[in-house]
């Protein structure tokens, strides 16, 4: 029997269950269900449980998003733990057990959203959970119910809809105009057809999604909603958002372009693909050039590291590899950023950078763990987004096209630099008075924990991965 | 079925004018016109095809679209609210117009030149969503936005109805299911931006984007 039911059902009964009980067990109860999917997936891994059913499908880039899901959702229900535990302290005023009641339950239904958009097989139902992905984290966008809260929460649900709407024309169009269209409704249906989709019309469909989806992904130039719902949302929900939700995003674009791959239209909707990745790199490499916001920086690396990972898979099998870890290693790191930027936040009392320095030594934890991500996320060696980002250059001159190698790199090399900066001036020099004054207590084992697990993650990729590389193991050899 | 959709662009172009210079009940009234128009698409796909999952689908387009979504904005928004004009329209309602049949008459153009006498519905409904961009992007009031992004999904909804008798009704329920949560969405965060700082969206500008 497929495990793939017991994914969705879990999150969704226990959402039932935190809406109705009180007290502290509340917070533990969305870290049981996502441990419990995390090691149903795994079982799943391990015992090879059938992956086609009608309703439920999982292909090889679906198992490794829904990885990425089960364990950054893992981590982040642990982190929401301590998170909303001490945002309720700090709150006199407010009405704190219907707010966390709001906050666990939306964090459910997210998950949920996100795993069910990697394992349905029905392409509307598909669009329908990428849609609800939105729809489920616009009021955790909107949590702490500030002004600045509404605007990003409001601009995410017009961006986010819009979106939607054309991604959805993109996949009537693909499937409205088959003569059996009643096959094409689940993607393995539409695969085995694909040959049948006239050039023209797959190609327009396909720019309608990339565009829809990619609004989703986070691509510019339909980027504008990341960096406000990022900077504004709790900082375990922007890990989520960054770690998970743009991959669902990107999902749905790589599931259409395995569509025109098979239908003989791959060449356009590679060329496409990596047009709009490489834009993506340069705005959001340039953009950080001008950050005064540590969340909006963090933000904008997003958008930079899915533009690597959709030039990744315009690259063919090598490619399609390096995207695989663009993914996974991008994940692991933003969501331990935004992690450290939840604690520095409580620390520094803002997410402005001006002024910010010495914090490896003001929080010996989070200070040093937060420059060695910055670090790791800018491509540092020895973490694994080095690695997948080497694999990238490697890709494109393999494929015949080294000035655009170079050209990467250039961007790459300007973001590294960038966020060397940032992190040398926020992690060191003299402590912040600001900082010096704040009360520091011990991070807790919700914060130590998933920070933790995210580098030594990271730290295996980037060691790991090399080691097997020449070994030929990762290419199949 | 060309005469029906030719009425749906002269409907469409009604939506936008209402929805630039009249408030936001008038606007309501317009969409609902034009959602009865995509219903009478989806009547008369049920007796062309006799598919039974096209009566199940239109049964949601009323029930959902047509009465549910206008009744939940108009009982939970303020009277206030609905009764709003939006007086800082970022270009005249003529422009507007102008600028929305241009952008329908292109779509339907390359629709038609890429899929051929097919492409028309499809034309249609790109025409009808690139409008609702156009006034989600030129409006300063909020319901007004939530009114273009509603103008825009009838256009996504007229590519559905064309097609209905060969994709299932799970995508229509999917979309219909994904309009109404939106909504309420919408309206929630109204009502929060209304005891903030107004629902006029040119007073946050604090985030860059």
């Amino acid at each position: 029997m497929t495990s793939q039911p017991f994914l969705l059902a879990i999150p969704l009964l226990t959402a039932v269950l935190v809406w109705f009980i009180q007290g502290k067990v509340r917070r533990w109860l969305p870290v049981t269900a996502t441990v419990l999917n995390l090691s149903i997936l795994i079982l799943g891994y391990l015992q090879g449980t059938p992956s086609i059913g009608p309703w439920l499908a999982i292909n090889g880039l679906s198992a490794v998003i829904a990885g990425i899901t089960a364990f950054v959702g893992f981590t982040a229900a642990l982190y929401s733990v301590g998170y909303v535990r001490r945002h309720s302290q700090e709150q006199v005023d407010l009405d704190t057990v219907s707010q966390e009641r709001t906050y666990f339950v939306l964090l459910l239904v997210f998950y949920d959203s996100l795993l069910a958009v990697v394992l349905l097989n029905n392409i509307f139902m598909t669009w329908g959970a990428i849609e609800l992905t939105a729809l489920a984290s616009v009021l955790l966008v909107d949590w702490k119910g500030t002004k600045d809260n509404h605007e990003a929460a409001w601009k995410y649900l017009i961006i986010m809809e819009f979106g939607g709407l054309l991604a959805l024309l993109g996949l009537l169009l693909l499937v409205g105009l088959q003569p059996n269209a009643s096959v094409a409704t689940t993607w393995t249906g539409l695969l085995a057809v694909a040959k049948s989709i006239p050039a023209s019309v797959a190609r327009l469909a396909f720019v309608l999604i990339l565009a829809g989806f990619g609004t989703k992904a986070g691509l510019v130039p339909f980027h504008a909603w990341l960096p406000d719902a990022h900077s504004q949302a709790p900082s375990p929900i922007s890990a989520m958002l960054s770690g998970i939700k743009l991959n669902c995003g990107l999902y749905g674009i790589l599931r259409t372009q395995q569509v025109l791959q098979g239908g003989g239209n791959g060449p356009f909707a590679d060329h496409t693909l990596a047009t709009l990745g490489f834009l993506t790199v340069a705005i959001s490499t340039l953009m950080t050039l001008y950050q005064k916001d540590f969340k909006r920086l963090f933000a904008y690396s997003s958008s930079e590291n899915l533009g690597v990972a959709a030039i990744a898979f315009s690259l063919g099998p090598l490619g399609v590899i390096a995207g695989y870890l663009q993914m996974m290693n991008h994940s692991l790191i933003k969501s331990m950023l935004f992690y450290h930027s939840g604690e520095l936040q409580h620390a520094w009392g803002s997410t402005e950078m001006e002024g910010l320095s010495g914090v490896a030594r003001a929080l010996p934890w989070t200070g040093q763990t937060l420059v060695l991500g910055m670090l790791a996320i800018a491509g540092a060696p020895p973490f694994g987004l080095f690695i997948s980002e080497f694999m990238v250059i490697f890709a494109l001159v393999k494929t015949g096209s080294p000035l655009l190698a170079a050209l990467l790199l250039l961007f790459l090399a300007l973001l590294f630099a960038n966020f060397l900066r940032y992190s040398i001036s926020m992690g060191y020099g003299e402590i912040s008075t600001r900082l010096n004054r704040t009360v520091r207590p011990l991070p807790t084992l919700t914060a130590t924990l998933p920070t933790g697990l995210h580098l030594v993650g990271t730290l295996a990729f980037g060691m790991l991965l090399p080691v097997l590389w020449s070994l030929g193991i990762l290419l199949g050899r | 079925m060309t005469w029906l959709l030719w009425i749906y662009l002269g409907v469409y172009l009604l939506a936008v004018w209402a929805t630039a210079v009249r408030e936001v009940n008038t606007g309501l009234w317009v969409y609902l016109l034009q959602t009865a128009l995509v219903a009478l698409l989806y009547g008369r796909q049920g007796l062309l095809t006799h598919d039974i999952g096209v009566w199940v689908s239109l049964f949601g387009l009323v029930s959902i679209r047509g009465l549910w979504i206008p009744w939940f904005i108009h009982r939970r928004l303020p009277p206030l609210l609905q009764s709003e004009r939006d007086i800082a329209y970022r270009i005249t309602p003529t422009f507007l117009v102008l600028f929305s049949l241009a952008l329908g008459l292109l779509s339907i153009f390359l629709m038609n030149s890429r899929i051929g006498q097919r492409g028309l519905p499809y034309g249609t409904a790109l025409a009808t969503l690139l409008t609702g961009l156009a006034l989600m992007s030129f409006a300063h009031h909020a319901g007004k936005q939530m009114l273009g992004m509603l103008i825009a999904e009838n256009g996504v909804d007229l590519a559905l109805a064309t097609t209905l008798w060969r994709v299932s009704a799970t995508a229509d329920y999917t979309v219909f299911v994904e309009v109404a949560l939106a909504v309420i969405l919408f309206v929630v965060l109204m009502l929060k931006l209304h005891q903030s700082e107004g629902v006029r969206l040119d007073h946050y500008h604090s985030l860059r984007g």
